[in-house]
């Protein structure tokens, strides 16, 4: 196994009291796997990567679980190593592309040295022609002219900004790449274009991936499985047809059914009653039960485990939606 | 049928300076609204759909008030109320007097009776004084305030981002009982009840636990709700709603749309709705017009619209918009390029750089206007209407 991440816990230590925005996460990644992680804001998606590759502000806790990355001489504990241990692995094992591209970079170099700086920060052996050469292959592979290396970023449209944010996390030829809502503030055309580009370097690299985003259709497109986080928890965690075919957990029936689309039919869209809980205090059982229509009195007081119900399919609910079942849900 | 409008914009435009110098005239524009004629009827809502930088936003603005057109008529329940719409009177009387009295006054009696529409509303008038200039003017310019203030209650606009949109250091029941303040309704007793009812139809229940709190206490499809309650207490025939739902997450976001039509069917209201999600478009309108730097490229009831696209624009964007359904596959976008800057467009159709069915006479001639194809669905396109070989 590539990445397997083992019951992951880390709160954020504010003033009213902890947040816990990543409390028990478990999933594994095999290479040339993508997984798509949905959820919505505040859900501690970004946390996650954030707790990964340990790039947590001051005020974070680390609450145990285990990181384990296998980068072909046997699985290491990120957890257990120091700060320069851990440098080895960002960019080479593990890079990312972060959310807000128009900010990733630097405006007063040009890009391709940006991308340069990082190749030689991590082979400080590599001569800048060999450097060179290896950024025009990259600018080549994410759709970008080689022959803007040498410009600035503000030359730049934000949709080639995001390639180059792109082209520089594939720089040191990463196991794992974790895209975080790369995206969403494209328009959909050329957001298209991103996605597209984005799924086929993962598949010929032979990457593995973990997608994070909002937008449960972006994802769709994306992700060959996906986990459906709610308040720091995953919910549900399957293959991407099963999750969309057969949704268990009420949540991501809910999330499914509230989802508008251009194509099908206009069918009735669901209305998930409530608000995501705040997580300084989250429900005592399940956190979703305060929203959900099938919750009873064990929901309310006794959380529900996480577990495979089939191969690949893992849930945490006390009363998993059937096939074909109807959920109804009671908007205010 | 002519009093079912409650909106009509005709050739509508707005361009903003480019590249301004200190001295000098300024010789760029920026196209941002080109030449654009929508009609909403009432209790029906219009979707205006296009990418960002369309111009879609630009259009809200102008409608509110919040910018002045620079060309363009706009009619709101049959009355002509662009003079209001300008900051300064003397604009508002060069639009008088270039729209109605220098038109009206060249015409004779039979011709100024033979006019149809909203000119025709306004001809009787010029007749009725004898064609006497200046009191026909006079009733466009006297009491403006007053009937500026009188067009706020009529159109109101939702903005998109409910965390700006609200003053933080008012209460709930200061932000939505501000318009009631401004406009001098009831009493304070009057008032509590009033904002009260408001609320709680909006989904603040129970309304006196969310009065007196302060916008920060609210989670933001909350502080959205008040802020379309803020829109909907002045009860008006028509509301701007500039993406009112893209920043909500999904689970709350449903509630906040159904929310919005169910108002509009009690309140007897129509939306502009702006937007750039197609399928929140599609939940929220019954017509869709889709706009291109500037201008409308296709128009038309939105399902129509959405399950048969006939510009190539729509079509492009219409393919790329991502599916919920990972074993749906979908048609590969046909556009070129990306979104040019609208300043100085050139004379031909907009879409031509970018188009892959683009011809030579997509070229030579002008932007093309919008074409009937079928009913109520029009299209700006050469190729599609067959005039281009």
């Amino acid at each position: 196994m590539l990445l397997s991440v083992k019951d992951l816990r880390m709160h954020y230590k504010t003033k009213m009291g902890y947040v816990k925005a990543v409390d028990g996460i478990n999933f594994d990644l095999d290479s040339g796997e993508s997984l798509g992680i949905v959820g919505e804001s505040g859900c501690g998606k970004t946390s996650i990567s954030m707790t990964i590759l340990r790039l947590l502000p001051d005020n974070a806790e680390f609450r145990g679980g285990k990181v384990l990355f296998d980068m072909g001489s046997g699985p290491v504990d990120f957890v257990s190593l120091d700060e320069s241990e851990m440098r080895h692995y960002r960019w080479r094992g593990i890079s990312m592309i972060f959310q807000a591209a128009m900010n990733s970079l630097n405006p007063v170099y040009k890009v391709g040295d940006q991308i340069i700086e990082a190749i030689q920060n991590h082979f400080p052996q590599t001569p800048i022609d060999k450097a060179r050469q290896k950024v025009a292959e990259l600018f080549e592979l994410v759709g970008l002219d080689p022959s803007r290396m040498d410009q600035y970023p503000h030359q730049y449209s934000g949709g080639m900004k995001q390639r180059a944010v792109i082209a520089m996390a594939l720089a040191c030829d990463p196991k794992v790449i974790i895209a975080d809502e790369p995206t969403t503030a494209l328009d959909v055309i050329v957001q298209d274009r991103i996605l597209k580009e984005v799924r086929k370097i993962q598949k010929k690299l032979n990457m593995a991936m973990i997608y994070i985003s909002h937008d449960i259709a972006v994802i769709a497109e994306v992700s060959d499985k996906i986990a459906v986080m709610y308040a720091g928890k995953f919910a549900e965690l399957a293959d991407s047809v099963t999750i969309f075919k057969k949704p268990m957990h009420p949540y991501t029936y809910g999330l499914m059914h509230a989802f508008p689309s251009t194509v099908g039919e206009k069918t009735d869209l669901v209305t998930i009653p409530g608000e995501p809980p705040n997580l300084l205090n989250p429900p005592k059982g399940c956190r979703f039960a305060p929203r959900c229509p099938k919750a009873d009195e064990m929901c309310q007081n006794q959380e529900p485990e996480y577990v495979e119900v089939e191969k690949g399919h893992f849930v945490a609910c006390h009363h998993p939606v059937k096939v074909g079942e109807v959920v109804q849900f009671y908007a205010e | 049928m002519q009093n079912d409008t409650v909106l009509k914009i005709e050739g509508l435009r707005k361009l903003f300076p480019a590249h301004r110098r200190i001295f000098g005239r300024i010789r760029h524009f920026v196209h941002a609204v080109d030449d654009i004629s929508v009609e909403i009827k009432r209790k029906e809502s219009l979707a205006l759909v296009g990418e960002s930088g369309c111009g879609k936003t630009t259009t809200g603005k102008v409608l509110v008030g919040l910018e002045e057109p620079t060309d363009g008529r706009i009619i709101v329940e049959q009355e002509d109320v662009t003079p209001l719409l300008y900051d300064s009177e003397s604009l508002a009387r060069r639009y008088v007097e270039r729209t109605y009295v220098e038109r009206f006054s060249k015409m004779t009696d039979e011709e100024l009776e033979r006019l149809s529409g909203i000119d025709r509303i306004y001809a009787e008038r010029f007749l009725k004084l004898s064609k006497n200039a200046p009191k026909f003017l006079a009733e466009f310019l006297d009491n403006r305030r007053e009937r500026i203030w009188q067009l706020r209650r009529r159109v109101q606009m939702i903005f998109q981002d409910p965390y700006e949109s609200l003053n933080p250091r008012m209460t709930i029941f200061d932000i939505v009982s501000e318009p009631l303040n401004i406009h001098d309704i009831g009493n304070l007793k009057e008032r509590e009840d009033r904002v009260a009812e408001m609320l709680a139809s909006v989904g603040l229940t129970p309304p006196e636990t969310f009065m007196f709190r302060f916008p920060h206490e609210l989670s933001g499809g909350q502080r959205q709700r008040v802020a379309i309650a803020r829109a909907l207490i002045l009860n008006p025939s028509f509301v701007v709603a500039d993406e009112p739902t893209s920043m909500l997450d999904v689970s709350i976001r449903t509630g906040v749309m159904k929310l919005m039509m169910k108002l509009a069917e009690d309140h007897h209201m129509s939306y502009l709705y702006i937007t750039h999600d197609l399928a929140v478009a599609r939940y929220m309108s019954n017509n869709i017009a889709v706009m291109y730097l500037g201008k409308i490229v296709e128009t038309g009831s939105t399902e129509e619209v959405l399950q048969n696209p006939l510009h190539p624009y729509t079509k492009a964007l219409l393919a790329a918009v991502p599916i919920p359904d990972p074993e749906q596959k979908r048609k590969e976008p046909n556009i070129k390029g990306s979104v040019p800057k609208p300043i100085d467009p050139p004379k031909r159709c907009r879409f031509f750089d970018r188009c892959p069915y683009a011809v030579e006479y997509c070229e030579k001639n002008d932007h093309p206007q919008l074409v009937e194809i079928s009913s109520n669905h029009k299209v700006a396109c050469y190729v599609v209407s067959g005039e281009a070989k």
